[in-house]
C-alpha cells in the first residue's frame, strides 16, 4: 500500500519523515527492534521504526552520545533497521 | 552512506568533521589524529618514557592501544581506588588489555595505603571528584617518578577538556584558564611534562576506536559519577554540538588560540617547598593529598581516652 506524502511537507524541513507513512498501521512495514542501553542494561522493544536516526528521537537520545550496535559492526544514522534486530546502544558519556 | 576516503558502506558519520568512514579508514584516521595532536603540540618524542594513565575506560586504553601501536615506549598505570567491585572491574579489565597485548602495565592500590575515595569522602566534605582527583594527581605524579618516565600521559578528550573550560568560564577561575592546556610542562624538577593526546578527538570518537580495534573497556560508569556537574556541562554541549556540529572543537580550539593568553598573566607561579608527609613538590607545608590524608586522619580519630570531660 503507496501512502503519497503531504505536498506541503518537504523533505529538508525536518517535518516529513519516511517512518511516520511507511509505518502506517496496516502498510505491513512496522519493525520491532529489541534495544539494549548499556551501561544501564535496560532492554526496551521499540516497534515501527525503520531507521537508526528514527530510533534515536524516539527514544530521545542525542546523536553522536552513543555508539549504535548491531552485532561486531556499528550503524550510521541512516542504517536501516530489519525486523527483529537486536540493537545496543551505549552511551560514550564519561566523567565526573 | 559511504565512506569518506575509500567509498566503501560507512560505519561511523562525524557530522563535526563533514566525514564518515568505514571501519580501516576509521582507524588509519583516528591513529592520524592522535600522531598529528602530539606532533603540533610538540608532546612528546619517540624516545621518551611515557607513562599512560590507565583508568579501564574506553580513553585511555584507546589512547595506549595507539600509542603501543605506533611504537612508543609505554609504561601504563593504573590506580586503584577502592570503590567497591567497580574498582576491582576496572583494574580487571586494564590488567587483561595489557595482557592481551603484551604490555608493561603497574598498579598501585589506595587501600594498601589504607586510604581509599570512599574513605576520603566519607570523612571529609569534599566531593567525590574532587578527592579522587587529588588522589589521581599526587599518585600520577609520584608514579612518573617512581618508574623514571618524562611524559605523563592522560585520556582526556574533548568533550572533557570543552566541559571542563566551559566550567571554568561560567564561574571565571582564570588560574585554571591559565592553566588549562593540552601540554602541562613541569614546574618543579620532581613533575614531569603532561600531556592529552586526545585532547581533539571526541568521546564519540575515542569510543569507536575502541569498539573497532576490538578493545574491551569497561562501559560501566564510575557509581560517584551520577549527579557530577561536569556531566550537566557535558550534555549542554551535547546539545550545542547536534544543532551545530563541531562546537565543541571550536569552543576549545580557539580558547586555546586566543582566548588563553589573556590568562596568563595570572599564572607564572610553581610551587617552591617539598611536602613534609611525601617529598613531593607543595605549595605549603603539606602538598594537596596529603592534606586530604591529615583531614581524614583528624576526622576518623577515636575520640582522646584520657579526657575527663569533667564526669569525675
Amino acid at each position: 500500500m503507496y501512502i503519497r506524502p503531504r505536498k506541503d511537507l518537504r523533505l529538508d524541513s525536518g517535518e516529513f519523515n519516511p517512518d511516520d507513512w511507511l509505518s502506517f498501521p496496516g502498510s505491513g512495514t512496522s519493525h520491532g527492534v529489541k534495544i539494549r542501553l548499556m551501561p544501564e542494561g535496560k532492554e526496551v522493544d521499540v516497534a515501527g521504526v525503520r531507521r537508526v536516526h528514527t530510533l534515536l528521537t524516539r527514544l530521545g537520545v542525542l546523536p553522536g552520545t552513543v555508539l549504535v550496535i548491531r552485532g561486531d559492526r556499528l550503524l550510521t544514522e541512516d542504517a536501516e533497521l530489519q525486523a527483529d534486530d537486536e540493537i545496543e546502544l551505549r552511551s560514550v558519556v564519561s566523567g565526573g | 552512506m559511504k565512506c569518506t576516503r575509500c567509498r566503501k558502506p560507512a560505519e561511523i558519520a562525524l557530522r563535526a568533521h563533514n566525514s564518515s568512514f568505514c571501519r580501516p579508514c576509521y582507524i588509519f584516521w583516528f591513529r592520524r589524529r592522535v600522531l598529528r595532536a602530539i606532533e603540533k603540540q610538540l608532546m612528546f618524542h619517540r624516545d621518551d618514557r611515557v607513562l599512560v594513565a590507565v583508568s579501564g575506560g574506553k580513553d585511555s586504553l584507546a589512547l595506549w592501544h595507539v600509542l603501543a601501536e605506533e611504537g612508543f615506549h609505554t609504561i601504563g598505570f593504573h590506580l586503584q581506588l577502592g570503590i567497591g567491585a567497580y574498582s576491582e572491574r576496572s583494574a580487571a579489565t586494564t590488567r587483561e588489555f595489557a595482557k592481551a597485548h603484551g604490555l608493561d602495565l603497574r598498579v598501585r592500590s589506595l587501600s594498601d595505603e589504607g586510604l581509599t575515595v570512599p574513605d576520603m569522602i566519607g570523612a571529609t566534605r569534599r566531593p567525590a571528584c574532587a578527592a579522587c582527583g587529588t588522589a589521581k594527581r599526587h599518585h600520577f605524579d609520584a608514579a612518573a617518578l617512581a618508574f623514571d618516565c618524562n611524559i605523563l600521559v592522560t585520556g582526556h578528550n574533548l568533550d572533557d577538556e570543552a566541559a571542563r573550560l566551559f566550567g571554568n568560564v561560567l564561574h571565571w577561575q582564570t588560574e585554571y584558564l591559565a592553566r588549562q592546556s593540552p601540554v602541562i610542562e613541569p614546574s618543579h624538577p620532581k613533575f614531569v611534562r603532561k600531556v592529552k593526546p586526545l585532547y581533539l578527538s571526541s568521546e564519540l570518537e575515542t569510543a569507536t576506536y575502541a569498539f573497532m580495534s576490538g578493545i574491551d573497556y569497561l562501559v560501566e560508569e564510575c557509581p560517584n559519577a551520577a549527579g557530577a556537574t561536569q556531566l550537566t556541562y557535558k550534555a549542554l554541549l551535547d546539545q550545542l554540538e547536534v544543532t551545530s556540529p563541531g562546537s565543541k572543537a571550536s569552543f576549545l580550539g580557539k580558547f586555546l588560540l586566543r582566548g588563553q593568553a589573556c590568562f596568563k598573566e595570572a599564572e607564572a607561579r610553581s610551587p617552591a617547598k617539598s611536602c613534609h608527609g611525601c617529598g613531593m613538590p607543595s605549595w605549603g607545608e603539606l602538598c594537596s593529598f596529603c592534606s586530604l590524608r591529615a583531614e581524614v586522619e583528624r576526622k576518623t580519630a577515636p575520640p582522646s581516652q584520657n579526657s575527663d570531660d569533667g564526669n569525675s
